[in-house]
């Protein structure tokens, strides 16, 4: 069973080894992937093309956030979707928490259903990933007073007006945490939904530093004080 | 004196070369305005240097040098937080230009070769 409705993003930057089997997993249910390419310089975006998902390309690395907002648009401008899923390519995620994810928010109508591993299931997190992420998802509760559980899940469900509400500015990774004040700024309605997320080797090794926090941190802190944005 | 003469040929290369520079509108003009400034002040005071010792006493610094460095310390934080937010609006506007790109080029494949699995086109 296919679901017509959703198109699915996944950003990519030098995903080879495992985008195919992500993309072929996601195909199973869902009718549309879209996989944003950030101008990587193996054969990802051959891959993900020949496993059946639409390629747009980056002529340049330009960063997490800036990849997502690729895909927003392409959904925007081009598709009927109705709900938009963002998924990882390293294969962290389960399609089947994407599949869920989606019948909560058609069944609830709520604009946006956020993933939480902390309310699910996360196999073999280090502890350091998880103390940087608990950290994380405080500070983005405090700066933007909404009581997320997990923050900085890639996988994430967007309604189609949601989608037409939110654009991203942050390119980089900072983008998590304007997703979360977009939500209380749009005053979107959200939910969260448990899910089970795999770390291996190959996850944790594409994922990003625990340092890059610091980087987070000050181009949000860069973005309030900039009076152009 | 030949350091007179080496400092005020230099200074107004520079203000020549920062005059020249294309902005637009207001910014154009601020900048315009303080380049004149820079040359009038930067030549009145390497002609007349006892005036930048007599600033400093008035304003509460020892030395005419150490009220230039302070001046030149504030000057130089304040372009660098304008060539920040320069470089802040240039990227913005990269990243706006290689998705433009990206999509019209993923929209042209898809024109090209409509048996492409995701080709619904709403538009």
């Amino acid at each position: 069973m296919v679901d017509p409705d959703v198109c699915v993003i996944v950003r990519m930057y030098n995903e080879a080894p495992r985008v195919g089997a992500v993309v072929s997993g996601l195909l199973q249910h869902f009718a549309q992937v879209v996989c944003v390419d950030d101008g990587s310089t193996d054969a990802s975006g051959a891959i993900a093309r020949a496993a059946g998902a639409t390629v747009v390309r980056h002529a340049q690395n330009l960063g997490g956030g800036a990849a997502l907002e690729t895909g927003f648009e392409y959904v925007r401008r081009h598709t009927d979707a109705r709900w938009c899923v963002t998924f990882d390519a390293d294969g962290q995620h389960r399609a089947e928490d994407a599949l869920a994810m989606v019948q909560h928010a058609r069944s609830s109508g709520v604009d946006v259903v956020l993933a939480s591993r902390f309310s699910g299931t996360a196999h073999d997190m280090p502890w350091t990933r998880r103390a940087t992420l608990r950290c994380g998802t405080a500070f983005t509760r405090w700066t933007t007073r909404l009581n997320v559980s997990d923050a900085h899940n890639g996988l994430r469900v967007f309604s189609r007006s949601a989608l037409d509400r939110v654009s991203l500015t942050h390119a980089g990774m900072a983008y998590a945490s304007e997703i979360t004040a977009a939500i209380r700024r749009h005053r979107l309605t959200w939910a969260e939904v448990p899910v089970t997320i795999l770390y291996d080797d190959y996850s944790l090794a594409k994922g990003q530093s625990s340092l890059n926090a610091v980087n987070i941190i000050f181009d949000l802190t860069m973005a309030r004080l900039r009076a152009t944005s | 004196m030949i350091i007179k003469i080496i400092l005020i040929s230099g200074i107004l290369v520079i203000g020549l070369l920062a005059l020249r520079e294309k902005v637009s509108g207001a910014s154009l003009a601020v900048r315009r305005l303080g380049g004149a400034a820079i040359i009038v002040v930067g030549t009145v005071l390497i002609l007349w240097p006892g005036i930048t010792s007599r600033a400093a006493e008035i304003v509460g610094v020892g030395r005419g040098t150490d009220l230039l460095f302070y001046g030149c310390v504030l000057f130089f934080m304040f372009t660098s937080i304008a060539q920040s937010q320069r470089l802040h609006r240039l990227e913005q506007r990269l990243v706006a230009l290689t998705r433009e790109i990206a999509l019209l080029e993923n929209h042209e494949q898809r024109t090209d070769a409509p048996e492409l699995p995701a080709a619904r086109d709403a538009s």
